[in-house]
């Protein structure tokens, strides 16, 4: 099993032919799928789940990352074991499902009305009310003059999807028509924009957060 | 799923969620992608009792304010440190 390959032999038997091949895929397989079972087994959305359900889900995820992990053997960089390296893209593939599984009967066109950014809740959210304190009414004030001025309607519409409905970034980035990348940047081009706006108007980000507390 | 409406406790969570997220940014950042080429790496120097902040920061603050890459890194520790007997 897997505690008789080192990393250079992991490497050796998956890239070879024949039953040695075979026999590192069926090792590598079953110890993801115990490995993702083991994980499943633990999360509360899935506990109303059988555990012959959960073993067939953590078999289907294992099998596919075996595929993913084939193709990607070349871009193990050996700063780990083999075995933690596989156990990452196993659970990064699981996830990105899992993820979408969720999210399947809410698209992000329903949210933002057809594309176009929703400020109703965020303009609800941003308008003071009469409890709270001057120095959080400014911050308010502050952040919506930077939101409508300063940012794209790409940055609103992915801030919204993603603080609000909490949009899983795969399936924006999917909507949006950007790679995963793109919308990473464009998010945090948003918050620093909003970060250089909050400072420039002598407000700090930490010393709001302790005001919300 | 975790939707907020908009009544007035969760638009203060909303407000907490944004002001956190802001006081984290920082003007260079890794991507998901980069912070995931290291994600094995960074785990097992957790597991070896290492300080995975001190080695790669930049994973520690990514981790800080993606909650996607924060639930891969905590499955990832719940997958290794699980069922140790009949792992490796």
């Amino acid at each position: 099993m897997t505690q008789t390959r080192d990393n250079t032999e992991w490497l050796q038997h998956l890239r070879a032919s024949g039953p040695q091949q075979d026999q590192a895929i069926q090792d590598l397989s079953a110890w993801l799928q115990q490995k993702l079972f083991f994980y499943l087994r633990q999360r509360n959305d899935l506990s109303h789940l059988h555990g012959d359900e959960l073993r067939a889900m953590s078999h289907d995820f294992a099998q596919e990352s075996v595929i993913i992990i084939l193709q990607k053997l070349d871009q193990f960089q050996g700063r780990s074991r083999f075995t933690t390296w596989a156990a990452r893209i196993a659970v990064h593939q699981a996830l990105a499902e899992l993820r979408r599984a969720r999210w399947r009967d809410l698209s992000l066109q329903q949210i933002t009305r057809d594309g176009a950014f929703e400020p109703d809740f965020l303009h609800k959210a941003l308008t003071p009310t009469p409890e709270q304190s001057a120095i959080q009414q400014e911050a308010m004030a502050a952040v919506m003059d930077v939101m409508t001025n300063e940012l794209s309607e790409k940055q609103r519409q992915a801030l919204y999807a993603r603080m609000v409905w909490n949009t899983p970034t795969a399936v924006l980035a999917e909507e949006m028509g950007v790679s995963h990348n793109t919308l990473y940047k464009l998010i945090h081009d948003a918050r620093k924009r909003l970060r250089k706006g909050l400072l420039a108007r002598g407000l700090s980000p930490e010393d709001l957060l302790a005001s919300f507390d | 799923m975790q939707v907020f409406q908009d009544n007035q406790s969760n638009i203060q969570e909303l407000w907490r969620k944004l002001l956190r997220m802001l006081a984290l940014t920082q003007e260079r950042e890794w991507t998901c992608s980069e912070v995931g080429e290291f994600m094995d790496y960074y785990v097992e120097l957790e597991l070896a009792g290492e300080d995975p902040q001190r080695v790669l920061p930049e994973v520690a603050q990514h981790l800080r304010i993606c909650p996607e890459c924060r639930e891969e890194h905590d499955a990832l520790m719940t997958m290794l440190q699980g069922n140790q007997e009949e792992s490796e």
